[in-house]
């Protein structure tokens, strides 16, 4: 594995410092790394409080005061009442979750075949999927919602997952390539000449071995998918397929903007993503290291 | 409804309802509805809890006499309406039937079902002309029908916070005109307290109806003949009166009677700013009074509506409301009668008193607003006065007119806003972009 | 880059025609394996594009169905007339490199940052990384309420003592300013866009053997120059694909400016792909729309091709 020993820690034993001194350099460290905390959580911590505030508190005090009045616990009440608001989360988690499970599962065959194979026209697939990220949402929304229309996919979770699939398959097959290409191909030899297909290899020997990797794409996919709203405005209508993104934007009606509600909806979209994010981000750094960044 | 083939093209739309209300009727009902529930999707671009409770009220109530058809409600929300709604009649995936808000664009893209036929003079007669001519357009065939059916109405007027007018000694007036407007907007701007009118220069929908208020009062307009005719017109907007207009109304911002984020906000933006009591006017239909006054009443401000200032041509007012429209799908799919009794019960005076009695809107039925629910209730008193200084102002064979002002207004009336552009450019480009824009859209622009 | 192949039983057959389907037979499963892939690309990008390309051609206009016209380039010369075209085009690169920019020199300080070894390291990580995960839409109109005339930005400036010393007003709104317009969406747009960069340079900081610096610093190299000379070189090829996906991801990113903007105040923040939403969604021109969606992609696609055969160069240099 690597080697995760931080950097100041690795030179203190190489030189032989003492440790435990007050050293300038690391006081600096805590010092920016809070400050970057603090740029991070401000505005987080604002919608925070704007959630616990009733809507007239909110259009009275504005950006005035961080003090809430009178704190309450309707505005998320109320987003579970009057909004489905458990139905948009649930859509957005199946969504984002299928997606990653796809894209990830599409890109691990085509990024093995990218990592392994030197065949004919690989330059020309590489610059194709390439391509892919250098085109203008509005171009293909109107074409895309036809095909779907074609296919009957409108309103339903196949559209938006196939649509995110495009936009998650191109970095993701990337990332697998570079994974797959720092794992042996001598692993795989052994096993073929033990009489495994290659195909048989690839899964039960690379795979696994992969599986930081696989975790690290699965993460990006997901997080691609849950923040989409574009795609999802366009190819959904129906009030049980919204995602959260669409949720929110439907709650800045045509007249009134209720804005607690509307904090409500940001926390509950994002805190539980964050969380779940915070948990599994060692995850993303390792399959990173391990493949993607490792030339 | 068919017009003469070959006759004079010229024509006046109330005569072409007329002879709707003639022909109508006695001719329904050659197909008999199935047994079984029809299923149908109803569009909304409004999405207050209010709303829900209101449309769920009338359903409530339709669903007695029509047990066999059940309604599906979706909600596209407002600032995606029309971009999605115009993508949806690309891939034929419109819903059946409900709110219709541009008749003359969704008409151009064949998205409609005239109702020419299927409506009785009766039913017709229960309307303002205006409301019916909100729902008219010319369609594809080049000829001007009767696409929708209003349920609720609504103008502009003024609201005020009448504690701070109170405060600075300012009376609540019955008439006044533009110059007295900025006198107010002066003395309601406090350092540090509140501005004196919360404007907005950015969105889809009000803010340009806004500041063509102003340009109307002034004189300014679209063409020089009737707006009803079918027939295109020269484009004479960019005229002194147009300038003068905009000039008065920009002069508020730039003179410091606004709030400073009026450049970008939005509306919305625009309307919390109000009901903060950061800024004692705005312009503003009656849309979410029941709201407003709430968020009021928890800031201790009382509220009040005045109606809009006069300015040399008088104060025209812009017509707004809901009108319910039955999209082509619902004819792909063969359920057309089943969605018309629908928007009809929507539109009769039992739904609309249902709907409106729900969310706090005004009744678009004559006869409705009668009930001293509307009548009697001095928030509403000002919008129903104003009714009658409704007029048309677009041109009805104006198609797309609504797209290209949300699109080109915003951002030059920004420029005018920071001193960027003069007002006189910014009429004249107005001006250009809809020439532009109109042929674009198919429309035969004469050149004036 | 550790390609390996295979090899495969076959014989060698001769003619350069046979030599090209016998290699494609030969990575049959390479072909299969990229196939899942490719179709799901093709079906959403290139299909949809290939249509869009088309559409350019003639006048597709939603308010005028089944009347479309073939109108040749007419929508390219008119959208390269139009003075909007100009003023965009810089635009979009003033938003994409003004991101970029920011995204990149705070995603590398917290990089550097998160690499020392300081307690808590990974709940500074956790947290530092939370804004990738916040959807784009929404952190627009977080920021959008936080930098109104009477938001929280202006408040803090104030108690601070900025509005005292007459650096700004109390007032002053942020996003209805020609000038500060750009810089605003730019600010929302590195915050929500750095953990990316941070969290790629984190990952190849730590494949970087520790022996270098050990070596560096018996040398008597500063932590400075250990940075400059160490680690920047041994993840150049990171820094170079990172950037250049920023840099596209970025050029077509549509939704800060739409809810923080729509591309005003006065065209301030109009881009490319802003003003491509609004021709084919707010006039209904998709012809002129998809017209200026193929410029930007050409202009991607130079972009590109120049960015890769840096990123080439670089990859042998570091060789």
């Amino acid at each position: 594995m690597l080697d995760a020993r931080p950097l100041s820690q690795r030179r203190a034993v190489a030189i032989g410092k003492p440790r435990r001194r007050i050293e300038p350099r690391r006081v600096a460290t805590y010092v920016l790394l809070v400050l970057l905390v603090i740029l991070v959580v401000a505005p987080f911590l604002w919608m925070l409080v704007g959630s616990f505030r009733p809507t007239y508190e909110h259009l009275q005090k504005q950006g005035e005061s961080l003090w809430i009045d009178n704190p309450t616990l309707s505005n998320y009440r109320r987003l579970f009442r009057e909004y489905d608001f458990a139905r948009y989360f649930l859509n957005s988690t199946i969504v984002a979750t299928l997606t990653a499970t796809f894209a990830t599962s599409i890109s691990a065959f085509a990024g093995y075949s990218l990592a392994r194979f030197r065949f004919p026209g690989r330059g020309l697939v590489g610059f194709l999927i390439l391509t892919t990220q250098m085109l203008p949402t509005v171009a293909i929304i109107i074409p895309l919602f036809l095909w779907f229309k074609q296919f009957q996919l409108i309103d339903t979770y196949w559209a938006l997952l196939i649509a995110y699939m495009a936009f998650a398959i191109p970095f993701s097959t990337w990332m697998l390539r570079g994974f797959f290409a720092n794992i042996p191909a001598e692993l795989e030899e052994a096993a073929t000449i033990d009489g495994a297909s290659q195909f048989g290899a690839f899964v039960r020997i690379v795979l696994p071995l992969s599986a930081p990797g696989l975790l690290a794409t699965g993460i990006f996919s997901f997080i691609l998918a849950w923040q989409e709203f574009l795609f999802a405005v366009t190819f959904t209508s129906k009030t049980e397929l919204r995602t959260l993104t669409v949720g929110i934007a439907a709650m800045r009606g045509k007249d009134v903007v209720d804005w607690g509600l509307l904090n409500a909806g940001v926390v509950v979209t994002t805190i539980p993503l964050a969380i779940m994010f915070a948990l599994v981000q060692r995850y993303l750094v390792q399959g990173l290291t391990a493949g993607a960044v490792k030339g | 409804m068919a017009m003469m083939p070959g006759a004079n093209r010229r024509q006046i739309l109330k005569g072409a309802l007329g002879v709707a209300g003639a022909t109508a009727i006695g001719s329904r009902g050659g197909r008999i509805a199935r047994a079984q529930a029809v299923k149908l999707v109803n569009v909304e671009h409004d999405s207050r809890p209010l709303d829900n409770a209101a449309y769920q009220a009338v359903y409530d109530a339709f669903k007695q006499q029509n047990p066999d058809i059940e309604i599906e409600f979706q909600i596209i929300p407002w600032e995606q309406a029309r971009s999605k709604m115009l993508t949806l009649a690309q891939g034929d995936s419109l819903p059946d039937m409900g709110r219709m808000e541009w008749a003359s664009d969704y008409a151009a893209a064949e998205m409609l079902v005239p109702l020419d036929d299927r409506v009785d003079q009766a039913t017709l007669d229960r309307f303002d002309k205006l409301s019916l001519e909100y729902g008219s357009a010319v369609g594809s065939d080049g000829e001007a029908h009767l696409y929708a059916l209003p349920w609720f109405q609504g103008s502009a007027a003024i609201l005020v916070n009448k504690t701070f007018l109170d405060k600075a000694g300012l009376p609540l007036k019955d008439e006044w005109t533009t110059d007295e407007f900025t006198e107010y907007a002066k003395a309601l701007t406090l350092e540090g307290q509140h501005w004196g009118v919360a404007l907005d220069v950015a969105g889809i929908g009000d803010p340009v109806q806004n500041l063509l208020l102003a340009v109307y009062a002034y004189g300014g307009k679209w063409v020089a003949g009737d707006t009803s005719s079918t027939e295109p017109e020269p484009i004479v907007f960019n005229s002194p009166e147009t300038v003068a207009g905009i000039t008065w109304y920009s002069n508020l911002f730039t003179a410091g009677y606004a709030v400073p984020s009026a450049p970008t906000d939005t509306y919305k933006e625009r309307d919390a700013n109000f009901q903060a009591g950061k800024a004692a006017m705005e312009w503003q239909g009656p849309w979410s009074l029941l709201e407003i006054q709430d968020n009021f009443s928890k800031g201790g401000y009382e509220l009040a509506s005045m109606p809009l200032p006069k300015g040399p041509a008088g104060n025209p007012n812009w017509y707004g409301g809901a009108h319910a429209s039955i999209y082509t799908s619902a004819e792909k799919k063969g359920v057309v009668d089943q969605a018309f009794k629908w928007i009809s019960f929507l539109s009769s005076d039992e739904g609309q008193k249902l709907y409106c009695k729900t969310n706090g809107m005004i009744p678009a039925s004559k006869l409705a607003q009668q009930d001293p629910l509307w009548a009697e209730n001095n928030l509403y008193k000002g919008y129903l006065n104003s009714f009658p200084t409704i007029s048309r102002m677009d041109p009805i064979w104006a198609t797309g007119l609504s797209s290209i002002l949300d699109d080109t207004v915003p951002p030059l009336l920004q420029g005018v806003f920071n001193g960027q552009l003069k007002p006189e450019e910014m009429a004249q480009q107005v001006q250009d972009a809809v020439v532009d824009g109109l042929k674009q859209n198919g429309v035969d622009v004469p050149e004036s | 880059m550790a390609t390996r192949t295979i090899p495969m039983n076959a014989r060698r057959r001769t003619g350069p025609v046979r030599d090209v389907w016998h290699e494609v037979y030969r990575y049959r499963l390479a072909y299969l394996f990229l196939l899942p892939a490719l179709l799901v690309l093709a079906f959403v990008d290139l299909l949809p594009m290939a249509r869009g390309v088309k559409e350019s051609f003639y006048l597709h206009n939603l308010f005028r169905p089944g009347d479309q016209p073939y109108v040749g380039t007419e929508q390219y010369r008119d959208l390269l007339e139009d003075d909007l075209f100009r003023k965009a085009f810089w635009n979009t690169w003033y938003y994409t490199l003004g991101s970029v920019a920011c995204q990149f020199v705070l995603g590398m300080s917290a990089a550097v940052l998160l690499n020392q070894s300081v307690r808590f390291r990974g709940l500074f990580r956790g947290i530092i990384l939370i804004p990738w995960v916040v959807p784009g839409s929404l952190a627009a109109m977080m920021f959008g309420l936080l930098f109104t005339s009477t938001g929280l930005v202006n408040t803090f400036l104030d108690k601070i003592g900025f509005t005292r010393l007459g650096i700004i007003d109390s007032d002053y709104a942020w996003l209805s300013n020609t000038s500060t317009a750009m810089p605003t969406i730019i600010i929302t747009n590195m915050w929500k866009g750095f953990p990316f960069f941070a969290v790629m340079f984190l990952a190849a900081m730590q494949t970087i053997p520790s022996d270098l610096y050990e070596a560096a610093t018996i040398d008597g190299a500063s932590s400075v120059q250990s940075f400059f000379h160490i680690t920047i070189p041994s993840i150049r090829p990171t820094i170079l694909i990172t950037t250049l996906l920023g840099t596209l991801w970025t050029f077509n990113s549509l939704d800060l400016i739409y809810i923080l903007t729509y591309g005003g105040p006065f065209y301030a923040t109009l881009t490319l792909p802003m003003w491509a939403y609004q021709q084919a969604f707010g006039r209904g021109y998709v012809g002129q729309a998809s017209a200026l969606a193929v410029i930007i992609l050409v202009i991607m696609a130079v972009v590109t091709t120049a960015y890769l055969a840096v990123y080439r160069r670089a990859m042998q240099n570091n060789e």
